[in-house]
């Protein structure tokens, strides 16, 4: 078999080394695209295999999506897309943010569920709770006050905590040489495990209450505020905004960020490079998985303190992996997640509707994978497409071509 | 705790780790030529329902053991494909099949069963008398007692475990699959094709792992759930781990794990401790591997090229 023989032949005639990074490639936005195309006509093929009709489920899936305005529902929809991407988001800023450093940070999972178990507590912890309460009391119409430090506490002390469960990995990483992906692996399931099969059925679950009701509910100072009446728009869309540009602004107008992308573009040949220039790399990749945990923690914060205002009991994973499909399909730059996360929130939303023509709603599940597998095998993707645009300059200019050739 | 509550206890205990040592066989094999399976929790996720599937419709769980192995082999191939034809990231090929899993199998769950949440409970597994093992030799004997009466899968999965120490260390061909895992570059010098090896590994890890999810499904228990494997596969990557990326070590492992998902039970039937919070017995697999990776236990130590596309002419 000589495949890979062509396809190193192939990369270098684009410019492209081992891992496909090019920054400069145009093809840099076609693959995501063509990747999130395929998988759209494969998740059609599957729903036609299955006897539906695939238009009728892609009519629902897109129209219900809030993607599209008009309609009774659409502010409504509008507002869960914006929840959702909202979530989606902060996990695939946190993957795209490590993968920048070179690190595949897979346990945006895990550093979701700690922020969002961080931020149920200082929501509902007494101390806390009561001294805020007291405060928008006392500050009558400056009430807004207590609240904006109320939830700026629980915010905050999330993402301090999701960083510093991602901070554990990189020191094992660091110090101890603990390949970043299974340490990050395991961190997930024994946060996941930690909360879900004891905080949450012991220690914070109010007295009164049996063991399936989730912990206390957060102080109602503590809750994100509400933009666009009545839906439950809050302003964690906002925030995430927020965190997007922050995120832009740390990779490409600083110091640490220059020195993290110089760490991931020679991660896989030693880092010689960076090393020689001076670079603390064991310290600036403890300080990337530290901001990368507090991303995704931002999203764990967003869940409590935006939508469930306790940490139920019925959560389901998901977020994190979902993150990672995000920062593929936006190629780790923020603008491009921004986008991939407002569509995934899009196809998450329309996807609920779907079950009217009794699709299940993990069909969304169907379409990212795919879409991830296709940005997998990007290798391939470029390579046909650059045959296509080759052919059809051969067509259009054939003496061209055949002078090219000899 | 009489002999029988013993022996009920070892039994189930096995029927915990076999699912565990399916998956952490598939990692050893596929990471021991180089290639990572991230994938593999997936690929138990399609193994648990095509098994189930074969076993529905044919009322055997023979045919249902077939289903698994096919559809893994299957998935294997298309890891294998993006990843050693085209040179994909591993990892995030086994992350598009973990994702694709959980889509595909609730939405086939739903189309073929026509239920959500679980498939229907069938009569003729794996885990059914007329299909156990039986050895009336052993029931008398005390400890060895509860080895004779198990489900065929926990011993398909010693043999499993045999077999494959024997094919990575006593045959040509293992020490091709090792040395392709350790160096890629000698390989190709000593005129072995490193892609055809891997293709193998990769494949037959996978078929291994399908096993483990057909296991859950058709022979611990009698039915699919949707919430199948419920990162089964992620202990097996653990338990592969803790082995040190050797068969018998990762049977030692898997038995490991599997008391540890049992321990409650035990607790309970015992009484020594009345209410121990359940995530801390949960996460003891993940808080093991990561001091053995981490050097705080002993040493476990990954091939060399684990995880790194090959490329013949890179220098």
């Amino acid at each position: 078999m000589s495949e890979s023989n062509f396809t190193t032949k192939f990369l270098k005639l684009f410019g492209i080394d081992n891992q496909g990074h090019n920054r400069r490639d145009p093809l840099n936005v076609w693959v995501p695209l063509i990747s999130v195309g395929l998988a759209l006509i494969f998740g059609m093929i599957v729903i036609a295999a299955s006897g539906r009709n695939p238009f009728q489920a892609y009519g629902l899936l897109f129209g219900d999506s809030g993607l599209i305005p008009g309609g009774p529902a659409w502010r409504r929809e509008f507002a869960e897309l914006l929840i959702k991407s909202a979530m989606y988001i902060a996990t695939g800023l946190s993957v795209a943010l490590a993968f920048k450093g070179g690190l595949f940070n897979i346990g945006a999972e895990g550093q979701f569920w700690v922020g969002a178990i961080v931020a149920t507590f200082f929501g509902y912890w007494a101390p806390v709770a009561h001294t805020f309460g007291a405060m928008y009391a006392a500050l009558g119409s400056f009430g807004w006050i207590a609240q904006l430090l109320h939830g700026a506490i629980c915010v905050i002390m999330g993402m301090l905590a999701g960083g510093a469960w991602a901070a554990v990995a990189g020191y094992l990483y660091v110090k101890r040489g603990v390949n970043i992906v299974i340490g990050t692996i395991m961190l997930n399931w024994i946060a996941w495990f930690l909360i879900t099969s004891w905080l949450v059925i012991g220690p914070m679950t109010p007295p009164s209450q049996t063991f399936t009701s989730g912990t206390f509910y957060v102080a109602d100072t503590a809750k994100l505020w509400r933009i666009m009446m009545p839906t439950r728009l809050n302003t964690s869309i906002l925030l995430v905004l927020l965190a997007a540009y922050a995120t832009w602004f740390l990779l490409y107008k600083t110091t640490v960020g220059y020195e993290i992308r110089a760490i991931g573009y020679t991660a896989n040949i030693g880092m010689e490079a960076p090393r020689a220039q001076g670079i603390n790399i064991s310290r600036r990749i403890l300080q990337l998985m530290f901001f990368s945990g507090a991303l995704a923690a931002l999203g764990g914060t967003f869940f409590i303190l935006g939508m469930q205002y306790q940490f139920p009991n019925t959560a389901i994973m998901g977020y994190g992996w979902t993150g990672i499909a995000i920062a593929l399909i936006g190629q780790s730059e923020p603008l491009g997640v921004v986008l991939a996360g407002l569509f995934i929130g899009a196809l998450r939303t329309g996807a609920t509707s779907m079950q009217v023509a009794n699709i299940p709603k993990t069909f969304s599940d169907i379409i990212e994978g795919m879409a991830v597998g296709f940005i997998a095998m990007q290798v391939a993707v470029r390579y046909y497409l650059v045959k296509i645009i080759q052919h059809r300059h051969a067509r259009r200019d054939p003496p061209a071509d055949q002078e090219a050739a000899a | 705790m009489s002999i029988i509550q013993i022996n009920l206890t070892i039994a189930q205990m096995l029927d915990y780790t076999m699912p565990i040592l399916f998956a952490a066989l598939c990692g050893v094999l596929s990471e021991s030529a180089g290639v990572v399976n991230i994938g593999l929790d997936g690929i138990m996720r399609f193994g648990a329902f095509f098994g189930l599937l074969g076993a529905f419709f044919s009322h055997s769980p023979w045919i249902g053991l077939l289903f698994g192995i096919a559809i893994g082999c299957l998935v294997g191939a298309l890891h294998a494909f993006i990843t050693i034809r085209w040179n994909g990231d591993q990892t995030v090929s086994g992350v598009a099949i973990n994702v694709i899993a959980v889509g595909l199998m609730t939405y086939l769950l739903e189309y073929v069963f026509s239920t959500t949440g679980y498939s229907p409970q069938i009569q003729n597994y794996f885990g059914a008398q007329a299909y156990r093992v039986h050895l009336p030799f052993l029931a008398k004997i005390p400890l060895l007692g509860a080895f004779s009466n198990l489900s065929f899968m926990i011993w398909f999965g010693f043999i499993c475990t045999v077999l494959m120490h024997v094919l990575l260390y006593h045959t040509v061909l293992g020490l091709r699959i090792r040395t392709c895992g350790e160096n890629p570059k000698a390989a190709t010098t000593l005129g072995i094709n490193v892609f055809r090896i891997r293709w193998f590994a990769v494949i037959v890890g996978a078929a291994l792992a399908g096993i483990g999810g057909a296991t859950l499904s058709i022979s611990s228990f009698s039915g699919f759930s949707d919430s199948m494997p419920n990162g089964v596969g992620f202990i097996g990557l653990a338990a592969m781990i803790f082995g040190k990326w050797t068969p018998f070590g990762a049977l030692g492992a898997a038995l490991l794990f599997g008391t540890g998902q049992i321990v409650q039970s035990i607790i309970a039937v015992t009484g020594i401790a009345p209410k121990l919070a359940p995530g801390l017995t949960l996460i003891l697999p993940y808080v093991l591997t990561l001091a053995v990776l981490a050097g705080f236990v002993g040493k476990s130590i990954a091939p060399a090229a684990d995880g790194l596309p090959y490329y013949k002419e890179q220098r």
